[in-house]
């Protein structure tokens, strides 16, 4: 009854085959389905969004003038993985996590990616992120970027394209964590017998990860959370990490340096901090080497971390491995220190520096998707095929005055997955973030945070933007 | 030549301090041209542990940490350098031809690009339009020309300009000290694509040359250009000289921002006055033991 009237159309659908026979590994869930009618769904979907809004599960959209905090919608209907498709795309992750942090060691070190021609030296130099301050200093265990999230979409044939890597402080994992027991409180029979894999050891496997690269190695190391505060957009989640971890979660002003090294303020004095996992920008690290005019951060701490002292997590100058213009190199990369062939495609990528590139893109901005290359959480996004005039012109000149700052995608349709809208279940866009762990091993959680573009026909699946969130189901089996 | 350098910086807060955090980019440089032979930072109050390391350009910085509250801190930096002559061979023509495959070198970019004090303005632009109608020909005699176009046209000025005045008001009231002077000249030589870095340390003259009134007793600017044929060579603008003994390099960077001497924050909320003093002394080799 739900699906009678649900049209895959011509996109990829994440549950029904082109001619509306359903995916196999979504039998499971429709049969369960059949127990339920519109008015119990709806019921239960009302029911999680209260629940969300009540336990302050909420984010912060910047510049919007009437409201602070915003419940992140969440669609009760759970996109599924079979297992062997998650294992690919597992693989691949672990291949590219892998590169992109011999990337940052080779490009704060000896720069033979530079060196030997397969990256021009002022795509990397000219990049925002790329932080002269890191030059030779060495990080425990070469781990640059501890913690990823690496945006996945499906094409229109299935195939699972990496669309951007985020290796600063990558956001959202709180809620992958929330959905499930969202999930797990509106059906509480569908799990037992589902064959889905678990997510809840994820903020034990980050506290592993965090250890696992203290200075020196150091046994049974203090890890902190370190937030810019409760203005942030994700000061929830650091919250909600910081207790899951059974850390300390603590601001700036909580940290002092002694000595080139780093101590928290605590009731029964200074204690001596190891690891720091900080989800504060580089800029706001240190005011005594960067932003002077900022006191998010903790002044001395940049010296404490070349004395060896203390660790962060991810590592200073790690944007430059997630600007979109490196982006374009990182199946080269692959290449380049790993000697494989990349498992995840990508998609092309112009940049508006190249003389020849620029032309085609300063006239076809109408059928590309432009981005800033330096910009993260959907910001600094023009969708040409979906632009009006204006928004077009303003990005052309955006485009004139700084080359260097864009590049340009062909526009991919992303899949879809069947959405409830309220009365009955449409096609909606989605992607796939998952998060991605470097300690020992590369751990990921399996399935990711799904992002869905709620709007009719948009391909912006931030949260900023009009976007909402799904479970996302790993099985055990080929379903 | 030798000179033994005292450095002194001193800086007085209308209320106490605490947890000041400092770079300093003090000690001079040893190069094929000089050797520093001695290096000594004097901090009053004391510090415990002193942190050195090589910055992004190969300087030397030293870290330091007063923690105790305080309401004046002095950083005396005390060094004994030796400086050669250069004896590379100046006549040698270097073709602009080998410039444009510089910038695809790590080595060169960020010496030809803009930075944060060094705008290419659309003045500059047009000035070195004006200047070079038939483009570069050959890159020494370009940079000299550069040079001499600054030294003629900027007036030396010490009340002009203060360290955080913008490059483009600098640019536009042509007034301004070596540090203004010296990142004029980057300007132009970054704009025709020749590599040029900015250079801080000090310049002595002796007595009875022409000079300005900071010479001896402050630190001074110039830069370094990349001569193909030639390598980097230093040019003063602020003198209209090419670099020779009588300079000691401290450190380069893309521009003055890259080298502060001092560079740092506290906690408090006191203002601060400054007070630098410097003073550059040649060592006269000692004379050989009389035998009568």
């Amino acid at each position: 009854m739900f699906f009678d009237a649900y049209q895959p159309e011509s996109f990829f659908d994440e549950m029904f085959y082109q001619d509306g026979s359903v995916r196999p590994h979504y039998n499971g869930i429709l049969e369960r389905m059949r127990e339920l009618n519109t008015e119990t769904f709806d019921q239960k979907c009302q029911a999680v969004d209260l629940s969300f809004l009540r336990q302050g599960i909420t984010f912060t959209v910047y510049g919007d003038a009437d409201g602070t905090e915003k419940v992140f919608p969440f669609d009760l209907m759970p996109r599924i993985i079979p297992s062997t498709e998650w294992t690919f795309v597992e693989r691949g992750l672990t291949q590219r996590i892998e590169a992109l942090n011999l990337f940052l060691k080779d490009i704060y070190g000896e720069q033979r990616i530079i060196k030997e021609g397969v990256i021009p030296a002022e795509y990397i130099l000219s990049g925002k992120h790329f932080c002269r301050e890191m030059m030779g200093l060495k990080v425990p265990r070469d781990i640059y970027i501890h913690v990823c999230g690496t945006d996945l979409i499906r094409d229109e044939s299935g195939n699972y394209l990496v669309l951007e890597d985020n290796a600063r402080c990558p956001s959202g994992v709180s809620y992958l964590l929330e959905n499930r027991q969202a999930m797990k409180r509106a059906f509480p029979n569908f799990f037992p017998g589902a064959g889905v894999r678990a997510v809840e050891n994820y903020p034990g496997a980050l506290l592993k990860s965090l250890q696992y690269v203290a200075p020196m190695e150091k046994e049974n190391p203090v890890c902190v959370l370190l937030t810019p505060g409760h203005f942030n957009s994700a000061y929830f989640e650091h919250c909600f990490l910081a207790r899951q971890m059974g850390i300390e979660i603590v601001e700036g002003n909580d940290l002092v340096v002694r000595d080139f090294k780093v101590y928290m303020r605590t009731t029964s004095g200074l204690q001596q901090v190891d690891v720091i996992y900080r989800r504060i920008d580089d800029d706001f690290l240190d005011p005594s080497v960067f932003r002077a005019d900022s006191n998010l951060g903790v002044p001395g701490l940049v010296n404490a971390i070349r004395a060896g002292n203390v660790n962060i997590a991810n590592s200073m100058g790690t944007g430059i491995a997630d600007d979109k213009l490196i982006y374009a190199f990182v199946p080269k990369m692959i290449q380049f220190y790993l000697g494989q062939d990349p498992i995840l495609g990508q998609v092309e990528t112009l940049f508006a520096s190249e003389a020849n590139q620029y032309q085609h893109i300063i006239s076809n901005m109408d059928k590309l998707v432009i981005k800033a290359t330096n910009e993260a959480g959907g910001y600094g996004i023009l969708i040409g095929p979906k632009a009006s005039k204006s928004e077009i012109e303003k990005f052309r000149a955006l485009v004139k005055a700084d080359p260097r700052n864009f590049i340009a995608q062909p526009p991919i349709m992303l899949s879809r997955h069947p959405t409830w809208c309220g009365e009955q279940f449409e096609g909606r866009h989605i992607d796939l973030r998952p998060y991605i762990l470097s300690g020992e091993k590369t751990t990921i959680v399996p399935g990711g945070l799904t992002r869905v573009a709620l709007n009719k026909g948009s391909l912006v699946v931030n949260s900023s933007q009009g976007g909402g969130s799904k479970d996302t189901w790993v099985l055990h089996s080929e379903g | 030549m030798q000179f033994s350098l005292r450095h002194l910086t001193q800086y007085t807060y209308s209320d106490s301090v605490s947890d000041s955090m400092n770079d300093v980019h003090l000690c001079p440089v040893s190069d094929d041209l000089q050797i520093c032979h001695e290096f000594d930072l004097r901090l009053d109050p004391a510090c415990r542990v002193i942190m050195r390391r090589l910055d992004f350009y190969i300087n030397q910085v030293h870290h330091f940490e007063i923690l105790e509250p305080h309401d004046r801190l002095s950083v005396e930096a005390i060094s004994r350098v030796e400086t050669f002559e250069d004896t590379r061979d100046f006549r040698v023509h270097s073709s602009p031809a080998a410039l444009p495959e510089l910038k695809l070198s790590e080595r060169f970019y960020d010496f030809l690009s803009p930075s944060e004090r060094v705008q290419l303005l659309p003045r500059v632009i047009h000035e070195i339009r004006e200047l070079f109608p038939g483009g570069l020909v050959e890159v020494q005699a370009t940079v000299l020309r550069i040079m001499n176009f600054i030294y003629s046209e900027f007036i030396y000025d010490t009340f002009a300009t203060a360290v955080e005045t913008p490059f483009e008001q600098v640019f536009h009231e042509r007034k301004g000290v070596c540090q203004d002077f010296a990142h004029a000249m980057l300007a132009f030589c970054r704009a025709l694509g020749i590599p040029a870095r900015y250079v801080s340390g000090y310049f002595y003259l002796e007595k009875g040359n022409v000079g300005t009134a900071e010479d001896n007793t402050q630190s001074h600017a110039w830069v370094e250009c990349f001569l193909p044929a030639i390598g980097w060579v230093g040019y003063d603008p602020t003198h209209n000289r090419q670099v020779d003994s009588s300079y000691v390099k401290i450190a380069i960077g893309r521009d003055y921002t890259d080298v502060r001497p001092l560079a740092g924050t506290f906690r408090g909320r006191a203002t601060a006055q400054l007070e630098v003093s410097v003073k550059i002394d040649p060592i006269v080799p000692a004379l050989p033991p009389s035998l009568g």
